[in-house]
């Protein structure tokens, strides 16, 4: 018997404010309730700084060890590098790339006018691997698809000590307060970078499991509709079986994907903004997963690998209802209920079984057993 | 009835014509205003920056090409395998698959402050050996979306450009010289990723591009790579040109430095590397234009020469001119024992029917490859919105003797571009003789 599992976090933060950067989602869901929309993703310029369209310059922020950005923008041009915490999109647990990574480190980038946004990012992890990770990681035999697949010496595969991932979204607003995005997400292990791969103008890079990158489609919606109300959703693809060319490869990678929708009312009593919200999570058994460490859509912290996406992991559904409370400057509070049906399989079960991979009606479906999943959140950050 | 008239009535509304033009626009061979801008202002490098005022604005896109490419005559098929690297010859008859349009493409273009301009274009095309077995299908006769390419995008980039410095990032074609087929560094290759820059300073121009190619082997290339110990899968290459212009006459030094297999240094960037090429090109501007290349690789001495000579008349708003261009490359000068050292660039073409992940090579310098003699004449009348072009290339190769004819009307119409293909090709006792018609009709928004 499976006994359900329940998580309770709090967590309380002093955040210092910097006025020429957006940190958080709060002016996002004030835009929500004084109409228009900005923008979901965080870090970037805020606004009314970078709407100066004179602005020529670079800010330097430092918080600690573990946040600090360097911003430089030249309109419509702006990059922020450093080490800091990212989010990209509505949900409060995005499926795709979220704030579930404590930071990331490396480069936001974006190109933008009032109509489109293009933003880029190459962010680094952490590439160490134990002995038994190095030798699957090296196992070139382990991915049919990869090119060195047929070597035969041993431990050839691409086993450099480097895992980036590059991720760049093109953000339509045709009408305001709608917002289409389109990202990819290419994610490159055991090898370093070069200009193929961070190609922002790139897309696939023609990687098709050559044994060094991952990709991974994310879309992203959002409408600010009346009544201080916003629908908003993410897909997320990290594998599509085709069935006119892989039919009969149902045991290589099952399809995998990861969506969430949610619904958000914003109101103001005094200066207190409340936002209560819901939100529905689907993602697939085997998303997020790989044969080979480190190209897993993971990053490692303290020597745990959190997904990019989701923060509870795979093979998943629930839903969470929840209230974002804040004021224009001091505080922000998250309260959040989450229930969640959690099949069996995780990242750590491995990619290789091929028995469980094609059991397809399990790709969907929880793979059993089932265990409830409950968690409690509350979240308070005071600003200065 | 009613339906459909909502239906013109929306087509009606997002239909514009195209003209969303900034100097920081990026223009190639293939677009229309290509030639008329090239014979105006004779550059040194490739691609060239479009003139016309910047408009603000950002379009969304989706370009429909109708017509048709047929096959009349030709035994040419491209191998298909896994990771298979491609010859010169594949190269050449290949040219004629890369000179169409795809399926379809969408893509946005935005510019800002006659500056800033960028263009995202997924070209989506038919697959390369699906095009040689089964031959070209547009959107509404596919027989099977298996016939679906994956290698795009060929063309997208984001560039900025002032009076004194142009840099751009993206995937696009480049090409420094004089010549049609320059020895060096030319536009033979689908595309480069890469990132360049020029430096403007009146008479002297520094101009400096970054280019990696996909790092990937073959079975055989591995087995020969790790011969030589364990490496890097890296493989880049870094151009250094300077050109020196005076009022008739233009002299310029080149230098291609590759490396492969580790990770590039500064050295690699700007001195001397693995393997590379030395060039130095100069060009007459009289009643003729006369110009001349010389081309070697400073790791085994095997050299290249090519030399041309061109006429232009221009008479307002046509251009007329006609070339004539010879070269010798060496055997051997592209070559490096060492895989990933060879002055190739490699892309990967993955098609799913005949199933495929090819390696499309091309050097970086002459298009037909090393061992070539081979004289090329061309003919193009152009005007601001387009030309025509006759090619006539013939010698021979290693692969044994080399014709190719072309000729191409390629117009800027309203609402689409025109583009009228007949080509003949020969090499190594195959050949391809087809022609193409398309009408590639724009359905754009401003937003």
């Amino acid at each position: 018997m499976k006994y359900p599992i329940l998580v309770l976090s709090i967590m309380l933060s002093v955040t210092l404010v910097f006025s020429a950067i957006v940190t958080d989602k709060t002016d996002l869901y004030r835009s929500v309730f004084y109409g228009g929309y900005t923008s979901n993703i965080y870090p970037r310029p805020s606004g009314e700084d970078f709407a100066d369209k004179s602005t020529f310059g670079y800010d330097i922020y430092i918080y600690d060890k573990d946040k600090y950005y360097l911003l430089f923008k030249a309109y419509p041009f702006w990059t922020i590098a450093g080490k800091y915490p990212t989010d990209w999109g509505d949900l409060e647990r995005g499926v795709y790339l979220s704030d579930s990574l404590p930071y990331v480190k490396g480069i936001t980038s974006g190109y933008e006018n009032e109509k489109l946004r293009v933003i880029f990012g190459i962010y680094t992890f952490d590439a160490a691997l134990s002995p038994q990770e190095l030798i699957r990681q090296k196992d070139q035999t382990i991915d049919s698809n990869s090119d060195r697949r047929p070597l035969t010496i041993p431990l050839s595969g691409y086993g450099d000590p480097f895992k980036t991932l590059i991720i760049h979204r093109l953000e339509v607003r045709p009408f305001s307060g709608i917002m289409i995005a389109v990202n990819e997400l290419n994610l490159i292990g055991g090898k370093m970078v070069d200009i193929v791969d961070v190609n922002p103008f790139g897309i696939l890079h023609n990687t098709f499991g050559e044994g060094f990158s991952n990709t991974m489609l994310g879309v992203d919606f959002s409408a600010v509709i009346p009544y201080g109300m916003s629908v908003y959703g993410q897909f997320a693809m990290d594998d599509f079986l085709v069935p006119q060319t892989e039919s009969g490869s149902q045991a290589y990678k099952p399809t995998a994907f990861a969506y969430g929708a949610g619904l958000r009312k914003v109101f103001k009593e005094h200066n207190l903004y409340i936002s209560p919200k819901i939100e529905f999570y689907k993602i697939y058994t085997w998303m997020y997963n790989r044969w080979q460490p480190l190209l897993k859509f993971t990053g490692r912290f303290g020597g745990i690998d959190i997904p990019m996406g989701f923060d509870y992991g795979n093979d998943m559904q629930g839903m969470l209802i929840g209230a974002d409370i804040f004021t224009d400057e001091k505080m922000k509070i998250f309260l959040g209920a989450e229930y969640y049906q959690k099949g069996s399989v995780d990242l750590n079960t491995s990619y290789s079984d091929n028995e469980k991979k094609k059991l397809t009606q399990f790709w969907c479906d929880l793979f059993p057993p089932v265990t409830d999943f409950f968690a409690l959140s509350l979240k308070i950050d005071i600003s200065y | 009835m009613i339906n459909r008239k909502k239906l013109l009535l929306l087509l009606s509304c997002f239909i514009f014509v195209s003209y969303v033009f900034s100097s920081a626009r990026l223009i190639f061979r293939n677009d229309p205003q290509f030639y008329y801008t090239y014979l105006k202002t004779y550059p040194l490098v490739l691609p060239l920056r479009y003139s016309q005022d910047e408009d603000d604005s950002t379009k969304l896109y989706l370009k429909l090409p109708f017509g048709r490419s047929e096959k009349v005559a030709g035994n040419y098929e491209l191998a298909s395998g896994w990771y298979l690297p491609g010859t010169p010859t594949d190269s050449i008859f290949r040219r004629n698959y890369l000179e169409l349009p795809g399926i379809f493409s969408l893509g946005f273009s935005t510019s800002y402050s006659n500056n800033f301009y960028a263009s995202f274009n997924v070209d989506i095309p038919v697959g390369d050996t699906s095009f040689f077995r089964y031959g070209y299908e547009n959107i509404f006769e596919m027989k099977d979306m298996t016939h679906i390419g994956l290698d795009f995008p060929k063309n997208s980039y984001l560039s900025y450009s002032t009076d004194t410095i142009d840099f751009s990032f993206g995937r696009n074609t480049i090409s420094y010289g004089p010549l049609k087929y320059n020895l060096l560094l030319s536009d033979s290759a689908p595309y480069y990723d890469n990132l360049s820059m020029r430096v403007k300073s009146g008479n002297l121009n520094y101009s400096f591009s970054a280019l990696s190619s996909i790092p990937m082997l073959s079975k055989q290339e591995y087995d020969q790579q790790f011969s030589f110990g364990n490496f890097y899968a890296y493989r880049n290459t870094f151009v250094n040109r300077l050109d020196l212009s005076f009022k008739n006459f233009d002299f310029s030094v080149s230098m291609l430095n590759h490396t492969g297999g580790r990770l590039a240094d500064i050295r690699d960037m700007f001195l001397f590397s693995d393997n590379g090429l030395f060039s130095a090109d100069s060009r007459y501007r009289g009643f003729f234009e006369i110009y001349t290349a010389y081309c070697f690789n400073y790791s085994n001495f095997k050299n290249s020469f090519a030399a041309g000579i061109s006429k232009t008349i221009d008479a307002g708003d046509v251009l007329i001119r006609a070339c004539g261009e010879l070269y010798h490359v060496q055997d051997g000068i592209y070559d490096h024992e060492v895989p990933l050292k060879k002055l190739y660039y490699r892309t990967i073409s993955v098609s799913n029917n005949p199933g495929s992940r090819n390696f499309p090579d091309t050097p970086f310098g002459f298009f037909y490859g090393e061992n070539s003699n081979i004289f090329s004449a061309e003919a193009v009348i152009a005007w601001e919105d387009g030309y025509i072009e006759v090619v006539k290339d013939f010698g021979n190769n290693s692969y044994g003797k080399v014709e190719h004819f072309l000729a191409r009307i390629n117009a800027k119409m309203p609402f689409a571009d025109l583009n009228i293909l007949l080509y003949d090709t020969k090499n190594a006792d195959k050949d391809y003789f087809g022609f193409s018609f398309f009408y590639i009709l724009e359905l754009g928004v401003i937003i």
